[in-house]
């Protein structure tokens, strides 16, 4: 049994949200153009809120390489802006649904992304 | 997203329609283009698990073409019942599924579902988006 997940670190680019404006075709200004960003509520440009979710994918890959995913949900909710520059990192720990509480937070310490991952119960207590 | 003239208001989406579906192949220029954010997600049989959002927010992007700029992202989940190989196509339908106004935000609730050319469900998501118009 895994108490807690293998945490997987990124550090944001802007590079890397271009590219994901690319792949996601998510071409959102708040995202890409630093003007637009600067002159709306967030203040400045924020990484897209899934770009930031794959570390919990990444996490879950690297605490269960043989996982075949069938069965797996994850729920998070958006707390604060990922900005370029910012260093953040996910971490997980068992829960008593038998799941994962996770949070991704950044180099502050803040919370910036908090959910549950759901897992088959077998993949957590071994069964076969 | 292009330049729309005319942008999707939140007055505009009705509850429980659904607003389209979209095809997409899990070809190698999509993955080369995933690799280039995450180098070190190599896919094995299966894409890399990131690939759910990807297919959904392509989706959702090609379906809602009209969104305002500053729409932002409030929360998100997936629920896979079994990850797409590479190279195959799939299709996702994507839904209104709610709507409602929290102080000075106007939330939407968006589902999408993926399904494979056998109509067998991959995944599905559902995201609440607070949007700007």
């Amino acid at each position: 049994m895994q108490v807690e997940l293998s945490p997987v670190t990124s550090r944001i680019t802007q590079d890397m949200i271009n590219h994901y404006a690319v792949v996601s075709d998510d071409f959102n200004p708040i995202h890409v153009d630093p003007e637009f960003a600067r002159g709306s509520p967030m203040g400045g440009i924020i990484a897209h809120g899934t770009l930031s979710v794959n570390l919990i994918w990444q996490s879950l890959g690297k605490t269960f390489p043989e996982l075949s995913w069938g069965g797996v949900g994850i729920e998070v909710r958006f707390m604060r802006p990922v900005r370029v520059g910012d260093s953040i990192t996910v971490t997980g720990g068992l829960n008593a649904e038998l799941g994962y509480d996770v949070k991704i937070c950044n180099q502050n310490g803040e919370t910036v992304i908090a959910g549950k991952v759901k897992l088959p119960p077998r993949t957590i207590t071994g069964e076969a | 997203m292009g330049q729309v003239a005319n942008f999707l208001t939140f007055e505009d989406f009705v509850v429980d329609a659904e607003l389209g579906r979209h095809d997409i192949t899990l070809d190698t220029a999509l993955l080369d283009s995933w690799k280039k954010v995450f180098p070190t997600d190599q896919p094995g049989d299966a894409v890399p698990l990131g690939m759910v959002a990807i297919v959904s927010m392509r989706s959702y992007a090609a379906v809602v073409l009209a969104r305002p700029p500053g729409n932002l992202h409030g929360t998100q989940s997936y629920h896979i019942t079994r990850l797409p190989a590479a190279g195959e196509t799939v299709t996702t339908l994507v839904k209104v599924t709610g709507k409602e106004q929290k102080r000075e935000r106007r939330w939407v609730h968006f589902r999408t579902e993926t399904r494979d050319v056998t109509g067998g469900l991959c995944f599905f998501g559902s995201s609440v988006i607070a949007w700007a118009a």
